[in-house]
């Protein structure tokens, strides 16, 4: 028993001793706690998506379908009520007229049946259906391209991140500085071999939930492979820079969740945040994994060309700039 | 000539001095012992020399002249402890490193002179303690340098490792390389060093040749006695020190001591004489017992 309390004792020192893993540990679940908060305390409930096309504002209608509960209105255009539509950000779009009701959904979707439903029983005015013809996109469809965005990510963190503060607690860069190998070439060695591995990967991924889920892609393999390296890019700008000074291993682990565990929860890889609060949606377009996410998505979904997603690659471009001059003015071999 | 010159070299941490201003010469192809306890800076030293870190102020000088990126194409280093890439083989390894220098050696002969031959297909860490000293050894000669650094080469390794390893640096010193060691064995620096300094809390407390140290530092031998003696010893005609379970008797005049010790009717069972040795100077000159 006093051995074992002994080595107890010696285990509890070097946690609370370590004050970064310490403060990470306590800090992070409710860092989760407060983003699920901010995220889903004011919609909990809602169910439906309706995108509404309007002169007038959503709450000063008089029909009752627009003051049903569980309902979520977003204001947009024709063209995005279309485009979000087909890529199942809202099951249904209604174009409101002085003495008619337009609306369009996908015939196959159960949750626009109900919609559909509702419409006709709490409005005065006339309704017109417009049908949908296309393949409505699936959740399947649809999580896809997250998924291996988040996949993208993990082995972009942890494969160049981690494994260069790894290298750095073990000594392995120390005994790289005694050789004439310069930083920028043994980074460089990094990012092209992550980048390699990172697109095997992702392509056997894709190609594999292709095979099985057998959802179509809308856009060109050119477009989605440029798209796919600008966010591999991006996203090892963030390991590179976690690892130009970080000693510990531990303590990497906690930053690169600290990174990632936000984009997993912000990014749209699981659900959609349309309808979420401004604070959110700002917070999300500040992730570069939500534009790697939205731009292989509207790719994949939508059939987008690069131009379509340029204002994306910009963002993810300059974030990669941003992050590679940071890491490189900042990186040091060893501690000390 | 002289292959590496350091001068009034200080280096600092926050509130540590690690290097406090030191200065030696290192004549080109000899092996040169830095020595001291834990803590006495001389692995900073080697790092600064290295050019790993950054010195706080003084100068080290490489032919002559300060040091440019080409000395790293020129030197060869074996740290303490280094890792290498997971799941890396013995072979492997050699290839990487040889890959970043612009001259190198035959690797076949490397393998050779480091008697690598039976584990070059091997995970590096899956060696000896023995092996995997000799791996380090051969990266560190890969580039076939002129001044090459070894920080506790045969720290934790067992008796006849450490005999093994020595006949290596033996055969680098013969073919003219420069050796620079740190130990804390003190058979070990008098074997394979030409020349010693010893350091003790960041500054040089002594340095020269083992021989000439010695020569300098002491005069006679010690007589060692069981403990169990010490009754028979008469303090009158006696001074004497107890290290654990032995008596030690320092002397200028073995014969004379030899004659009392006789008249005194003491046993002479058990008794040994020691010369002076490098271990004695260097627990004299950092005023304490050896801090491994």
């Amino acid at each position: 028993m006093k051995k074992i309390w002994a080595v107890y004792l010696g285990r509890m020192r070097e946690f609370y001793r370590d004050t970064a893993s310490f403060a990470w540990t306590l800090c992070f679940p409710l860092f989760i706690v407060l983003s699920l908060y901010a995220i889903f305390s004011d919609k909990a409930q809602i169910q439906y998506n309706v995108a509404v096309i309007s002169e007038e504002q959503i709450r000063t209608l008089p029909d009752e379908f627009f003051k049903l509960k569980y309902v979520q209105f977003v204001d947009s255009t024709q063209q995005e009520g279309m485009a979000w539509i087909k890529s199942n950000r809202v099951d249904f779009v209604v174009q409101v007229l002085p003495e008619k009701i337009i609306y369009w959904l996908n015939d196959s979707v159960p949750k626009a049946y109900f919609l559909e439903r509702l419409l006709k029983a709490s409005t005065e005015r006339a309704v017109v259906r417009q049908i949908l013809q296309e393949k409505p996109v699936t959740y399947l469809d649809w999580v896809v391209p997250g998924v291996i965005a988040m996949n993208l990510m993990f082995a972009c963190f942890w494969g160049v991140g981690w494994v260069i503060v790894k290298y750095r607690q073990d000594g392995f860069l120390k005994r790289l500085n005694g050789t004439p190998l310069k930083a920028w070439q043994f980074l460089l060695a990094q990012v092209l071999s992550r980048y390699v591995i990172t697109f095997f990967i992702t392509a056997a991924v894709f190609l594999g939930a292709k095979a099985l889920i057998g959802f179509e892609m809308k856009g060109s393999y050119f477009a989605l492979i440029i798209t796919y390296s600008v966010g591999t890019m991006c996203l090892m700008s963030f390991g590179l820079l976690v690892a130009s000074r970080t000693t510990s291993k531990e303590f990497a682990d906690g930053i690169l969740n600290l990174f990632s565990w936000p984009m997993m929860l912000l990014s749209e890889v699981w659900f959609s945040l349309e309808g979420s609060s401004n604070t959110v949606l700002w917070v999300s377009k500040m992730l570069p994994l939500t534009h790697l996410v939205q731009s292989t998505r509207a790719i994949i979904n939508e059939g987008a060309t690069l131009i379509d997603v340029s204002h994306h690659l910009l963002v993810m471009l300059g974030v990669s700039l941003v992050l590679i001059t940071m890491s490189s003015v900042l990186f040091k071999w060893s501690e000390k | 000539m002289n292959i590496l010159e350091v001068k009034n070299l200080y280096k600092c941490y926050k509130e540590v001095i690690a290097v406090d201003g030191i200065s030696f010469s290192v004549p080109e192809g000899i092996c040169f012992g830095l020595l001291g306890p834990n803590g006495a800076g001389k692995s900073t030293t080697l790092e600064v020399i290295e050019g790993l870190k950054k010195a706080t102020s003084g100068e080290v000088l490489y032919k002559g002249m300060p040091r440019t990126a080409a000395f790293k194409e020129e030197i060869g280093i074996q740290f303490q402890s280094t890792a290498l890439q997971d799941r890396m083989r013995v072979k492997e390894a050699l290839e990487i490193f040889a890959s970043f220098y612009r001259k190198t050696l035959d690797l076949q002969t490397i393998i050779e002179m480091c008697a690598l031959q039976e584990f070059l297909d091997r995970d590096h860490d899956k060696l000896s303690g023995g092996q995997r000293q000799r791996l380090l050894l051969a990266l560190a000669l890969v580039n076939d340098p002129e001044l090459i650094f070894l920080d506790e080469p045969t720290t934790g390794l067992d008796p006849q490792a450490r005999k093994d390893f020595w006949h290596l640096v033996e055969n680098i010193k013969a073919a003219n390389k420069t050796v620079i060691l740190t130990t804390h064995y003190m058979d070990e620096a008098e074997t394979l060093c030409d020349e010693i300094v010893i350091m003790n809390k960041g500054k040089i407390v002594t340095q020269g040749s083992p021989t000439s140290l010695l020569q300098e530092h002491y005069k006679g031998v010690k007589v060692i006695f069981p403990r169990s003696h010490e009754s028979h010893l008469n303090p009158k005609h006696f001074s004497w020190e107890v290290m654990g379970e032995s008596l030690i008797l320092k002397t200028e005049n073995l014969e004379k001591t030899m004659t009392a010790l006789m008249q005194s009717h003491i046993s002479l069972q058990g008794l040994q004489i020691q010369s002076y040795n490098l271990e004695d100077l260097f627990i004299d000159m950092t005023g304490g017992q050896l801090r491994v």
